[in-house]
């Protein structure tokens, strides 16, 4: 379970991210957060993987304040999530294979263990045959294919998508958002901060719209609020 | 951490080694020509103490003594102090030799000490000893003194006291300058690798976001400052090897017979090669390993 207790940041030039937000999502939850450039919902995951502190209150994940982190905590805490980004940030002189090992290896997971799990991971996102191409060989699907394997090839409980198609076209944005939903299926709680109208509407999932820092409206199998029917 | 682990940080570092290899071979010329100008620095302080202990060696102490002394006793005299420790050479001038050299130092003049032979010879038997280092002298001397028949000890104090502070001399300027170019060095593989983690920011984000500690992303930066520290020690180690053999070589040639110049004979390389390979191995991995601690830290706060 994650839980924003009445979290605020300011950054340090004053710009207020977000103000006073409450907000209590459930494991296994699919969960979209949408809203304007500007209106915090980048803030709100990078406060989640603890790339930032809150200015004021408590983001409780799996039980613990992840404010109160030490530094030295924060790599463990970040094993609990996968992380998907618009870039996809694949590590560009890694294979593929490579580049899921890499995300066991650092974990130090035994050799046996990456030998099995890779392939299963790469089978289920549909790159069994790309293991061996590196990233600059793959297209955009691809490539966000193969992050989506490295951030499950843990088994997190937590995956926090930022952007995930904002670099792909709405086909193969498509298929990235049914392996999303795929994940969820398999008990993967999903945070996935995005611009895209169609993808939220058609996905019929809850929908947190931020505006200027503040949560506006937070609604179970909702749609893309317009901002010109709300404001 | 497992070994597994480990090897993988050595693969990562020679690959980071190989695929930067522009600023690779920039931070190992940059420490290798500071351990260059550190073998230079410890070649002249090695063989300067070698000269200077080579003039320590001919330093003299003479020793007189009493006038009735007969030259049995003389003898017996000679063979204890050869029994002191420090002492390399005991050369015995009887007052009859001490004497006729005298007069052939006079030459023509030499006629003035005509009849001061045998029992009127006004000169003391007198001793001179070589000592092997000046720090044994005052002990020595002091021991001589204990003998009955000693009259009296001379010795060039102020020669002994100028070599120690040349040899004193050498060696901190030395090491002034040795600290000067770690520090040189220092700075220049920080930079070197401060540039290599700030191109590899965007890689140590996606390790970060994985959920890499701070000593998993660190260990592979440092064996590459290890491993160049090592790839320089030994080609600044060939470097200066080859480089005094070759000067030797020139110097011999040039030395020839000319026994004056025998004097200040270089050291051969195999006296100092096991110092010098030390000190470049400690001063480039340490160099190497304390660069990169100190930027990946700075860099890592993110």
């Amino acid at each position: 379970m994650i839980q924003f207790k009445n979290v605020t940041k300011i950054y340090e030039n004053g710009t207020k991210a977000l103000l006073n937000v409450n907000l209590t999502i459930n494991s296994g939850e699919f969960v979209f957060l949408v809203g304007p450039s500007g209106a915090g919902k980048t803030t709100a995951v990078k406060l989640l993987l603890r790339e930032i502190k809150p200015t004021q209150g408590e983001i409780i994940v799996n039980g613990r304040d992840i404010t109160k982190l030490k530094k030295k905590e924060i790599p463990f805490y970040r094993r609990n999530l996968g992380v998907v980004f618009q870039d996809f940030r694949l590590l560009p002189d890694k294979t593929v294979y490579e580049n899921v090992a890499f995300a066991m290896e650092i974990v130090e997971a035994r050799e046996r263990d990456i030998r099995r799990q890779v392939p299963n991971v790469l089978a289920m996102v549909g790159l069994e045959s790309k293991a061996n191409s590196y990233p600059h060989q793959l297209s955009g699907g691809e490539q966000q294919r193969a992050t989506l394997a490295r951030a499950i090839v843990n088994n997190p409980s937590i995956l926090v998508a930022d952007e995930p198609t904002g670099n792909l076209d709405p086909d193969t944005a498509m298929d990235i958002m049914r392996l999303i939903n795929m994940i969820n299926h398999r008990g993967t709680t999903v945070i996935m901060a995005t611009h895209a109208s169609d993808i939220v509407n058609a996905m019929r999932k809850r929908v947190i719209t931020f505006r200027k820092g503040i949560v506006v409206s937070d609604q179970e199998k909702g749609g893309y609020v317009n901002e010109a029917q709300n404001f | 951490m497992k070994l597994r682990t480990f090897k993988n940080f050595f693969k990562e570092a020679l690959r980071n080694i190989f695929r930067n290899r522009v600023m690779s071979i920039a931070s190992i010329v940059a420490i290798m020509s500071a351990l260059f100008i550190l073998g230079v620095v410890l070649i002249l302080a090695f063989n300067l103490e070698h000269i200077a202990g080579g003039l320590e060696s001919k330093v003299e102490v003479t020793v007189f003594l009493d006038k009735d002394v007969g030259s049995n006793q003389a003898k017996a005299v000679v063979g204890q102090i050869e029994g002191i420790d420090g002492i390399y050479e005991v050369e015995f001038i009887s007052k009859d030799k001490g004497l006729a050299q005298w007069k052939k130092e006079l030459g023509e003049k030499g006629d003035l000490l005509e009849g001061y032979e045998g029992n009127n010879n006004p000169l003391p038997d007198k001793l001179i000893l070589r000592i092997e280092k000046p720090e044994y002298v005052d002990s020595i001397i002091s021991k001589i003194n204990d003998i009955p028949e000693v009259d009296k000890v001379n010795y060039s104090q102020e020669v002994v006291e100028s070599i120690s502070k040349i040899v004193n001399t050498t060696r901190l300027v030395g090491l002034l300058l040795m600290i000067m170019l770690i520090i040189i060095a220092m700075i220049i593989i920080n930079n070197t690798v401060r540039i290599n983690v700030y191109s590899r920011r965007r890689e140590i984000s996606i390790m970060k976001y994985i959920g890499a500690t701070d000593s998993y992303i660190r260990w592979p930066y440092i064996i590459e400052g290890f491993t160049i520290g090592v790839i320089a020690a030994i080609l600044a180690g060939a470097l200066v090897v080859g480089g005094y053999n070759l000067l030797l070589n020139r110097a011999g040639q040039m030395v020839g017979n000319h026994s004056f110049l025998n004097l200040f004979e270089l050291l051969p390389i195999e006296k100092m090669i096991y110092d010098i390979g030390l000190a470049f191995l400690l001063v480039g991995c340490g160099v190497g390993i304390i660069a990169s601690i100190i930027s990946t830290r700075k860099y890592l706060k993110v």
